[in-house]
């Protein structure tokens, strides 16, 4: 046994080896960063080309020479970026990337600078754009300006959001920490009103909104959206206080907590993350949402930025793709801010107690 | 620092098995007890009872002769170290530590200073900033016992707090919550599945099975007069050698050997206990064949194939060892025998045997 392991040995040429591995894996690596490369451009590329349009179509048409031309830059941009943050470490990797950067956006300037411009953002700062455009007497003044739309639509996103997590998080821990007649029943049924789509009821909804006297006002969708979505969220948080060790409440009871302070001092602070991450999906669905706030109104009682996209986008403007993509981006940027901010907390969920 | 009495407890989840059968104990103040017994024979139940989290189905806890079942967990400052630890993984240690006294109404500086008191006692007091994540399982059992102590609780109850440790480790905290818990003479009842932590530990063992308190007393009582082939064959290590034998008018059938009997019994089915650490080779007495050989430091434990099957028996090192194969005699003293009704499975008094 002795001999052939030593015979083995000696053939074995490890450095040539190690040589193959490396090149397996840097070989594995292109392929997997080419392959997502391109299957993301189908994604990337739209969401590129209204912001290149919203910043330089001129005459409201399409304008895809700046589009070709920024890509033949922002390519290969990024493929050298990503290749200079694989290989280099340290400052030199910061200088190289700087320089990189500066050479990129030097080229893109001359380039295409000559072409970008701010016009097609000038619904922000005129507050009867139609009337402005089509000239005085014709649509403008039901035509609201964008901020009463935004304004109304970050309340109709904070309201339903605020009351989406609310009682998600108490149902949640209610359905997660107490045993009562029908549990069962209770969760499938969660499941289940999750299953149907909400436009099935949109006629009994409408006449229900009506009866309440809500009709055309914004509690209306936010009262019915919160609902269709709750059953969704609180078995999400159930899942989240599922994941909280018993022990640990047992334990802040014992050291004299009542039940209420040992939620809030030891278990809520577990499920944060589980808190945060519903909370965002919550005021991205209110802030998107379409479907209730154009059934539930009656006429142009209020304007949401759903809606005020949609009118631009109709003929109400003579389609002027420049300002389509412009409120596009505009009605992008709240729902980024939001995702950049709390990145960290959507892909990090970790929760639970301290195992030994 | 209480006295406690159990009377008659009971806790029926399902009313057919019991988890606790009825269990009567009463506990000396400062006294350090400990309740051995085999996976889910209720250990946990009983101390969650009298800590108040899980209420009795029938029964009486007393605290210093008062009944306590109608108090609040909160109220009947009892210190729990989990065997999960249940440290609030959203707090530092020291937070920890003052999360019981954050209750008590004590001016911050006083619970701080008494904090860091008990923290010097359990020698963490550099940790105190970390988060329970950042520490070893001994760092945060530690960290778990501080916070069970802080609070100066009228009876301290300690569920398997040394499975998750290593074997020096846990040697050490043994002598070490022995040492705390005389320092403070806090009432302690230490759950444990381990015989070796019950019997150097405790002042009194509580050997459990299946809801019931099997015998109650000293280490040294259960080890010499273990009521039933269930404690005998609990206590002690290695195990108790066990074979069955036929009761024939004071000569004992154990296969194909012959023991003459010590004192009289009706019963005809019985079973003979013998500890591995009782026998010695002699010239005369029982033979057999080494069967196998296991070193454990100072002494060695060999497995003797005889007539009834292999009989385990404890050599020191320093005799003369032997090897598989080698015939040897053992025999042993009268008085170390244990004999049980083989039906009932309990001890008869004063029953022995011997080799004739
Ligand atoms: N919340 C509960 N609901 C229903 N049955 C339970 C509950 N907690 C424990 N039991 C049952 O009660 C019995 C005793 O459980 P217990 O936790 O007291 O065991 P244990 O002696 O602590 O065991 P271990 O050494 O494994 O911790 C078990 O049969 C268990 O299944
Ligand atoms: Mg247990």
């Amino acid at each position: 046994m002795i001999q052939i392991q030593s015979r083995s040995l000696a053939v074995t040429d490890w450095k040539r080896l190690a040589l193959k591995a490396k090149k397996i894996r840097r070989l594995q690596i292109g392929f997997l960063i080419m392959f997502l490369s391109l299957v993301s451009l189908p994604i990337i590329i739209p969401y590129f080309w209204m912001l290149v349009i919203s910043f330089s179509a001129r005459t409201g048409g399409v304008e895809s020479a700046v589009l070709w031309k920024a890509l033949s830059i922002l390519v290969p941009f990024v493929m050298v970026w990503i290749l200079i943050h694989h290989n280099l470490k340290g400052s030199r990797r910061v200088f190289a990337l700087t320089l990189t950067g500066i050479i990129a956006f030097t080229i893109l300037w001359n380039l295409v600078g000559a072409d970008v411009h701010l016009n097609n953002y000038r619904f922000l700062i005129n507050a009867n754009i139609v009337e402005d455009i089509r000239g005085p007497a014709t649509a403008g003044g039901q035509f609201p300006w964008v901020w009463e739309a935004f304004v109304n639509s970050l309340f109709v996103a904070t309201v339903s959001s605020f009351i989406k997590v609310l009682v998600s998080t108490f149902a949640g821990y209610y359905l997660s920490r107490f045993s009562f007649k029908g549990r069962p029943g209770f969760l499938q049924g969660l499941l289940v009103i999750d299953a149907f789509p909400a436009m099935i009821l949109i006629i009994p909804i409408f006449i229900l909104i009506y009866w309440l006297g809500l009709l055309d006002t914004l509690y209306g969708p936010i009262l019915v959206i919160s609902a269709f979505e709750l059953p969704f969220f609180i078995f999400v948080m159930k899942g989240f206080f599922d994941g909280v060790p018993w022990d640990i409440e047992m334990s802040a009871i014992s050291d004299g907590a009542t039940r209420r302070q040992a939620f809030w001092y030891v278990v809520l602070p577990q499920v944060r993350a589980g808190i945060i991450a519903i909370g965002i999906f919550a005021f991205i669905k209110g802030w998107e949402e379409y479907v209730f706030v154009t059934s539930l109104r009656t006429g142009t009682s209020y304007w949401v930025m759903s809606t005020y996209l949609f009118y631009v986008a109709q003929d109400i403007m003579g389609v002027d793709y420049g300002m389509v993509a412009a409120v596009s981006v505009f009605y992008l940027i709240p729902s980024l801010i939001l995702y950049l901010f709390f990145q960290k907390n959507l892909t990090q969920m970790t929760f639970g107690g301290v195992k030994g | 620092m209480a006295r406690i009495t159990l009377k008659n407890l009971k806790k029926a989840w399902l009313a057919e098995s019991p988890a606790v059968d009825g269990i009567n104990l009463e506990l000396k103040e400062g006294e350090l007890a400990s309740i051995l017994g085999p996976s889910g024979c209720g250990k946990s139940t009983t101390l969650l009872m009298l800590a108040g989290i899980y209420a009795p189905t029938s029964g009486e806890i007393l605290f210093d002769g008062e009944i306590v079942n109608d108090v609040e967990a909160r109220d009947r400052n009892v210190g729990i170290v989990f065997q999960s630890y249940a440290l609030y993984p959203n707090m530092s240690v020291l937070n920890n530590i003052l999360f019981p006294l954050r209750f008590k109404k004590l001016p911050k500086n006083v619970a701080e200073k008494e904090a860091r008191n008990i923290a010097e006692l359990v020698m963490i007091e550099d940790l105190l900033e970390r988060r329970p994540s950042q520490l070893s399982g001994g760092q945060q059992q530690r960290v778990a016992l501080a916070r069970a102590l802080v609070k100066k609780p009228n009876l301290l109850l300690l569920d398997e707090p040394l499975s998750n440790l290593d074997a020096t480790l846990r040697l050490n905290m043994r002598s070490e919550i022995k040492r705390i818990q005389k320092e403070l003479e806090v009432t302690t009842i230490l759950v444990t599945h381990d015989q070796i932590e019950a019997t150097t530990m405790a002042d009194r063992i509580i050997c459990m099975n299946k809801g019931k308190i099997i015998q109650l007393g000293s280490p040294e009582e259960l080890y010499k007069k273990p009521v039933s082939k269930f404690v005998a064959s609990f206590i002690g290590s290695p195990p108790m050698n066990l074979f069955e034998g036929q009761n024939d008018d004071g000569v004992i059938r154990a296969g194909a050997l012959n023991f003459g009997m010590k004192g009289t019994t009706d019963k005809k089915n019985l079973i003979c206990g013998l500890r591995p650490e009782n026998i010695n080779i002699a010239e005369q007495g029982i033979e057999g064949t080494i069967y196998t050989i296991e070193p454990l430091g100072r002494e060695i434990l060999y497995g003797l194939k005889t007539e009834t099957g292999i009989i385990w028996f404890l050599e020191s090192t320093s005799n003369a060892e032997y090897d598989i194969g080698n015939l040897v005699r053992i025999n042993f003293d009268y008085q170390n025998t244990l004999v049980f009704d083989r039906d009932t499975e309990e001890r008869l008094d004063s029953v022995h045997f011997y080799v004739e």
